[in-house]
């Protein structure tokens, strides 16, 4: 089952290098919510005749029916959205796409940038189950690491930066911890990243999913815009996905 | 039901003007969540091919001012998947089932307008001969003439249940077009399809859809679509659904006044999933504030 109605803005936050984090609180109780599911939201932008944007959920508070979106500015509507103030009104269409499954022991969460958005909501569904995953994030400085002390109760982190600043120097892809053996391995973020992520995985035989990310118009498999291609033909990126077995897509 | 907002297609009865338009309404069933789409006067689904069909590569999307292009080019399951597996999911939804039908030849329209008419709750076809998203077929059709009413004369003598045509702008003359497929047997005609358009990223220097050019539609059409139905309205007998960025219950009235019997939403269902619902209900009210016993009293009054 799906929604579509007005949340109010009960939090912003601006962070470093144009990204920002809304709390947007529901009036009614929030259905139940997939780790790595999204939202369809609708911005003000040109009188509200702009497409809506879909953006990956990253936590929610149940007790008080929040969803938290951690969001990078990118283009006009990005822009609009950050310019939204407390006390206001945002229309979504939630919760949509298929999410993460919480299954396995030993699990890495590869994230890259904003990519990191839906692994905090499923590090904390892991935590509730008594396990605490390995969480590799990789950015390019310091200052576009983002939510680290969020993460720290729930995860075992790691980190690279690209030019060292803090953790491991250089590409995400280069950690040592992919000699780990782990159940399961899950990323998000850049596809040239996370095709790297599903290489090495192969290579140690680690089941690997992928959260994948098309341009999409309607956001609930009615326009067949936003496919990619798999084993089984052309699948919408946000009904059969955004979560994909890496193995079953043509392009990894 | 507001019987103020019934309307006769043909031999079709609407209880209201509103339908949705093919390619963005999938099968009906991705908005059942959002409202109960028997109030709506009928719905239009995915275009329907012969053969399965895989559609074009992604992106196959991209959003324009105002509107967006996409390059779908027909992706779906075939015909025969849709007879036995999708037909018998939604046959009992209370409301005009339309399905459209999409080919690259006359022989391909011809088999699936026949698969379709053994179906006894679709009530009507609309021949997609305006797809600007296909190599073969599609399109061609519906720019020449001659080729128009060949292929609704093809389909006519199969089908025997409303036929309506679905009409692309890229033509010089519509009007030519509306005529041709009318003599060839239409019932209907819908209009408008997308426009050919194409978009391009600087940065990258490259063009934003893997086909190159794509169907614009959205708000930004409109336009063009009042100008077509407007055009096409004065140029045949029978009646036209209308359809080219309607976004609410106004823009629905504009097209009722330059000629539409009925109209279809599409691009709009993407950005407020209940906007078909609101326009059923903004045409009552429209009604009450004008004075109005019947929405047809100002069916082409310009």
């Amino acid at each position: 089952m799906k929604y579509c109605s007005d949340f109010v803005v009960a939090d912003k936050v601006m962070l470093e290098n144009n990204f920002f984090r809304l709390a947007l609180k529901s009036k009614s109780k929030l259905p139940s919510i997939i780790p790595g599911q999204f939202v369809q939201v609708l911005t003000t932008e040109n009188n509200g005749n702009n497409l809506r944007l879909p953006i990956s959920i990253n936590d929610i508070c149940e007790k008080n029916n929040i969803i938290y979106l951690l969001i990078q500015i990118i283009g006009e509507g990005t822009r609009t959205l950050s310019r939204v103030e407390i006390g206001e009104r945002v229309n979504m269409i939630y919760p949509l796409g298929n999410g993460f499954d919480i299954a396995g022991d030993k699990v890495l969460f590869v994230g890259g940038g904003v990519g990191i958005a839906p692994f905090l909501h499923l590090a904390k569904a892991y935590h509730n189950n008594g396990i605490k995953p390995d969480v590799l994030i990789g950015a390019r400085t310091d200052k576009h690491l983002l939510l680290l002390d969020e993460f720290k109760p729930y995860a075992e982190l790691h980190i690279t930066t690209e030019d060292g600043s803090m953790g491991t120097k250089g590409f995400v892809t280069a950690h040592p911890i992919f000699n780990t053996k782990f159940d399961r391995i899950y990323s998000c973020g850049p596809t040239p990243m996370m095709k790297v992520v599903a290489d090495k995985a192969k290579q140690h035989n680690i089941p690997c999913w992928v959260s994948l990310e098309e341009r999409m118009a309607c956001g609930i498999g009615a326009c067949l815009c936003c496919v990619v291609m798999t084993n089984e033909g052309h699948k919408c990126t946000c009904t059969d996905g955004t979560v994909f077995n890496a193995a079953d897509l043509t392009d990894f | 039901m507001d019987k103020r907002l019934e309307v006769k297609l043909g031999n079709i009865t609407l209880k209201n003007p509103v339908m949705t338009a093919s390619g963005t309404f999938g099968y009906g069933e991705e908005f059942m969540d959002f409202y109960d789409i028997s109030i709506l006067g009928g719905f239009v689904v995915k275009g329907t091919t012969g053969e399965k069909r895989e559609g074009n590569l992604s992106p196959r999307m991209a959003e324009t001012p105002s509107g967006m292009l996409n390059a779908v080019g027909l992706q779906n399951k075939g015909v025969d998947v849709f007879c036995s597996q999708i037909y018998p999911r939604i046959k009992d939804i209370d409301t005009n089932i339309i399905v459209n039908v999409s080919g690259s030849s006359i022989d391909e329209y011809v088999e699936v307008s026949q698969k379709i008419n053994a179906l006894d709750n679709i009530p009507a076809i609309e021949l997609n001969i305006s797809c600007p998203n296909v190599k073969k077929g599609g399109m061609g059709f519906g720019t020449n003439p001659t080729a128009a009413n060949e292929v609704v004369s093809a389909v006519r003598k199969v089908y025997n249940k409303h036929l309506m045509v679905k009409l692309t702008p890229n033509v010089t003359s519509i009007a030519e077009i509306a005529k041709a497929a009318e003599e060839g047997g239409a019932d209907s005609l819908s209009l408008i399809n997308t426009l050919l358009g194409m978009a391009v990223d600087s940065e990258k220097r490259k063009p934003l859809l893997s086909t190159i050019t794509g169907g614009l539609s959205g708000a930004a059409v409109k336009p063009v679509a009042l100008r077509c139905v407007w055009q096409a309205s004065k140029a045949v007998n029978i009646p036209i659904v209308g359809l080219g960025g309607i976004y609410n219950a106004a823009d629905a009235i504009e097209f009722i006044l330059v000629g539409a019997t009925a109209i279809q939403i599409g691009t709009a269902n993407f950005i407020n999933p209940f906007v078909c619902k609101e326009i059923v209900e903004g045409l009552a009210q429209y009604l009450d504030r004008h004075n109005l016993s019947h929405i047809s009293e100002i069916r082409g009054c310009i």
